[in-house]
């Protein structure tokens, strides 16, 4: 609803009856498509926990693109990110039975077993590599071309959760994500209490959670 | 650790920023069984909004030469044409193979002759598999615990080994099947009893034993699965299934069977 007011806001002429209507439709066929989605991976993913290789094969041309954005975001190196998207869908093949809708829709579960896979590589490197790592520029991108609408939807979405966040709070949900630190970890990294950090990230959680907390295809 | 402490971490806990023993407690909240003040329903939230924070990344182009090898890496060369009960015949043997080389070294390398040993623990593990064979075959009902058993007989590691009857008179059987944060408990010989359900339970030291679970009956076999919450902070010292109201109990009515998993 707030993307749907905030294209309205922005038209020259929103208090035209035309150019509402068009922007209605465009919100509908969004949220449609976005549901869409949803249940077809949901669908697939299904199949996988059945044996169905060739539903593997759907699933990871759907989402293998987002897991691999999130290895690479982590590790800062392609060998490595496609090593770690190799391991997720393996395990999402044994896995997929496990699936639980109420978690988040598939490509969140994906996103989130290639970013604890990368985690879990990061960490075995050492300090020095990680720093090293953490300062390099990313490695080329090359942005998939089969990112749907309802994919740039959700992007645009979070970043603007996110950028709707007060900066340390933004600061230490990044620190947690994306380098993988503990709150302990980052107070020790910025210099401010512990308990000023778990404020922080509680209350940023409680912001997201908020936002982005419901079940997808709910909205 | 009460509801309102455990909602104050729960965002850090959806996002992987709590210390290992952090960690335990909040997970022994939500696996308490008490009356909890909306504490899952919090975590879920919690573990919706941090999984969607990837998605403001923009998706990337994978190598085309990836997925051949994601394939071969589920589908190894030369499995075509394997059916699923060779792949569990081969992963049992290859289990049977593991366990009772380390298992008999370690019992009976002073008092017997290694060959007598093997041949003990081999028959043992034979057995079990065996028992776990015959139990995934006749338990039709719960189609998707099987598969999720056998796939987990299929990593390395996983263990087999027939559960123990807790007192006299017990006639039941039931094989576990534990890997790594998952543990599932098969059996053929659970007699349906109306009123009444099968639970597992998780026991961890001298605690009180931990509700894991119900079985799910289907026609001439059973598989239950642990709660794999309870199994987050490694292999528990032993499991135990027991028969209780229909629902379940809180604390253990009748045991009928366990598993002692340390030493």
């Amino acid at each position: 609803m707030s993307a749907l007011i905030t294209s309205i806001a922005r038209h020259p002429r929103s208090d035209h009856p035309g150019h509402l209507l068009t922007h209605l439709i465009l919100f509908i066929a969004a949220v449609a498509a976005a549901s869409l989605a949803l249940a077809r991976d949901r669908a697939a993913l299904a199949r996988v926990a059945r044996g169905e290789l060739s539903a593997l094969r759907q699933v990871y041309g759907s989402l293998g693109g987002r897991a691999l954005a999130v290895a690479l975001h982590v590790l800062r190196n392609r060998a490595e990110a496609e090593d770690v998207v190799q391991e997720t869908f393996v395990e999402v093949w044994r896995r997929a039975g496990e699936y639980e809708p109420a978690r988040g829709s598939p490509g969140a579960s994906i996103a989130t077993i290639a970013r604890t896979r990368s985690m879990n590589r990061l960490r075995s490197l050492s300090s020095a590599e990680r720093a090293a790592r953490a300062s390099a520029e990313t490695s080329p991108s090359s942005p998939s071309t089969s990112e749907g609408a309802e994919r740039a939807e959700e992007r645009v979405r979070v970043a603007r959760a996110l950028a709707e966040l007060p900066a340390e709070q933004r600061a230490v949900v990044e620190l947690a994500h994306w380098e993988g630190l503990s709150q302990r970890e980052i107070a020790l990294r910025t210099g401010e209490p512990l308990g000023t950090i778990k404020t922080r990230v509680r209350l940023a959680m409680e912001k997201l959670a908020a936002t982005l907390g419901e079940e997808e295809g709910a909205s | 650790m009460n509801c309102a402490e455990f909602h104050e971490q729960v965002g850090a806990l959806a996002l992987d920023a709590v210390e290992p023993e952090e960690r335990r407690a909040l997970e022994a909240h939500l696996a308490e069984g008490i009356a909890h003040e909306g504490c899952r329903e919090a975590m879920l939230a919690a573990q919706r909004a941090a999984g969607r924070l990837s998605a403001g990344l923009s998706a990337q182009q994978p190598d085309p030469a990836l997925w051949p090898r994601i394939e071969a890496k589920v589908r190894p060369r030369g499995s075509v044409g394997l059916g699923r009960r060779e792949r569990l015949g081969w992963a049992l043997l290859v289990a049977a193979s593991l366990a009772f080389v380390v298992f008999a070294y370690r019992r009976h390398r002073e008092d017997r002759s290694l060959v007598a040993a093997l041949t003990s623990v081999a028959l043992r593990a034979r057995a079990d598999r065996a028992a776990c064979a015959q139990a995934l075959e006749a338990a039709q009902g719960p189609a998707q615990l099987r598969t999720e058993v056998l796939a987990l007989l299929e990593k390395p590691g996983t263990r087999v080994m027939a559960m123990k009857p807790a007192g006299k008179g017990v006639t039941a059987s039931a094989t576990a099947v534990i890997g790594e944060g998952a543990a599932y408990i098969v059996s053929s010989s659970l007699p349906e009893r109306p009123g009444k359900d099968y639970e597992l339970w998780v026991i961890r030291g001298s605690a009180a034993p931990v509700p894991a679970g119900l079985v799910q009956q289907g026609k001439g076999g059973a598989i239950g699965k642990l709660d794999p919450r309870l199994l987050a902070a490694g292999p528990p010292s032993a499991i135990a299934l027991s028969l209780e109201p229909t629902g379940g109990s809180a604390t253990p009515t009748e045991v009928l069977l366990v598993g002692a998993l340390a030493g």
